[in-house]
């Protein structure tokens, strides 16, 4: 069965069929959470009120075949609560320091490793709305169109908002590996 | 093409959305200027960084806390109109969740959440008379105190914050919770938990001895934000009490001076 074929099967009462959404999605969603808040237990949190949520709001599913569009309105809208709810401070940066768990691969170099962490650190200290482009874009392989029909903009708006958030990131990553290597 | 042009195509050129044509003009201009080649660099470089971030795995209690939602859903689709009163149902789903081993410390929040629909469930589909409902809605509240008292125990501080939150919504809070929260206020490990109980009790300050209980933990406040926050209540509300234990922070030398500042401010306010 397609994501569609399952949720509107939720959709017309059959809500166990919400499982096997759960067990493809719920990893991605999650990854997706840390990202944006760079806190665990916070996105443990919002995966599960992702679901609550597809429960609670099945009657708005339209069946029109794009099951991912309608769930990152869902997914979008509960992250946007959590954060009018948790005011930002309380959520961001709690625990960035050790976003990356354990131990690097054996094939993995220490330096890539922390690199990666500066990364993520620096991924946390853009505005949200860039923060939200890239992970759009580069986590959940958005294509330009879908994205501007989710923000209510024209690609044009959406190309533009894309470059300035890569710079900045770009910025911000050189400019906490200390080296300015790279001056822009 | 011009510079700028060219760079606005740099995220597609690197993540290879970019039509031929384009593409083919990107990488002629950027093998001939230095500026454009450089911030392709650049951002190629975070670009495929991006990338490399692991996916991790959510810890184990995620897929258990989405059953039990998921049962606690069925349950309530099926009984909502039946007579069986909610209280003795709610105590059902929440002996599932409340953490009878340390194992299961997923957060209350949840059953709060179903609660809530069930709830709401019974409204739309209840017929029966206006009182019933009324009664519900007190059940309701009464089951709403007795989750964030839990919730102010919670070993997450983000389950806490929930508890102290939730606390803003009861109107006629009783004592044992407004001490639960005063507790909360002088004892929790967490700053952000600390200042968020300060907002929470303003509403209740017009309870003496809240007023009360807000000057002494001024004085035991270690955290200069927290302190900050409790001068700054205390202030609004004008309490007179306070002025001796504005004055020693101002004259104590360890305080910081931000502190201060905020306490001579207070004073002239309350004065
Ligand atoms: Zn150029």
């Amino acid at each position: 069965m397609t994501d569609n074929e399952l949720m509107l099967a939720v959709r017309g009462g059959d809500i166990d069929k919400l499982g096997q959404l759960f067990e493809t999605h719920h990893k991605r969603l999650y990854n997706f959470f840390r990202q944006h808040t760079g806190n665990r237990q916070a996105s443990e949190d919002l995966v599960q009120e992702v679901f609550l949520r597809m429960l609670k709001y099945r009657h708005t599913y339209k069946g029109d075949g794009n099951f991912e569009s309608w769930m990152y309105g869902i997914t979008r809208n509960a992250r946007i609560d959590y954060y009018r709810e948790h005011s930002v401070e309380y959520v961001d940066l709690e625990e960035t320091g050790n976003l990356i768990r354990d131990t690097p691969g054996p094939e993995e170099s220490f330096s890539q490793k922390s690199d990666i962490a500066v990364l993520q650190r620096a991924l946390l200290k853009l505005p949200e709305d860039k923060r939200e482009l890239l992970v759009m874009s580069r986590f959940n392989n958005m294509r330009y169109k879908e994205i501007g029909k989710i923000l209510g903009c024209t690609v044009g708006a959406v190309k533009v908002r894309m470059y300035r958030a890569m710079k900045e990131l770009t910025d911000t990553f050189m400019e906490l590996t200390g080296g300015g290597h790279h001056e822009m | 093409m011009k510079c700028e042009t060219i760079q606005a195509n740099i995220p597609e050129y690197l993540s290879g959305t970019l039509d031929s044509e384009t593409s083919q003009q990107v990488k002629m201009h950027i093998s001939e200027c230095t500026t454009c080649r450089q911030k392709v660099e650049a951002m190629n470089l975070v670009w495929s960084k991006l990338e490399q971030i692991p996916e991790e795995e959510p810890g184990f209690a995620v897929r258990s806390r989405f059953y039990h939602m998921l049962e606690a859903y069925k349950i309530g689709m099926n009984n909502a109109p039946a007579k069986k009163a909610v209280i003795e149902r709610v105590n059902e789903w929440l002996a599932v969740w409340w953490p009878r081993k340390p194992v299961f410390q997923f957060g209350i929040t949840v059953a709060v959440l179903i609660l809530g629909i069930l709830i709401g469930f019974r409204m739309n589909f209840g017929t029966g008379p206006k009182n019933e409902i009324t009664q519900l809605k007190d059940e309701m509240s009464e089951m709403r105190q007795l989750v964030t008292l839990s919730l102010l125990t919670r070993p997450s501080a983000i389950d806490r914050l929930q508890g102290v939150a939730m606390s803003k919504d009861i109107i006629n809070p009783d004592e044992k919770h407004l001490s639960a929260l005063i507790n909360t206020l002088n004892t929790d490990p967490n700053v952000n938990v600390r200042l968020a109980v300060v907002t929470a009790l303003e509403q209740f300050s017009d309870t003496l001895w809240v007023r009360n209980e807000l000057v002494q933990s001024l004085e035991h406040q270690q955290s200069p934000l927290v302190q900050i926050y409790l001068i700054d209540l205390l202030a609004k509300i004008r309490e007179q009490n306070a002025l001796e234990t504005l004055k020693t922070i101002i004259d104590n030398p360890e305080t910081m001076e931000p502190v201060k500042k905020r306490a001579r401010l207070g004073m002239e306010k309350i004065i």
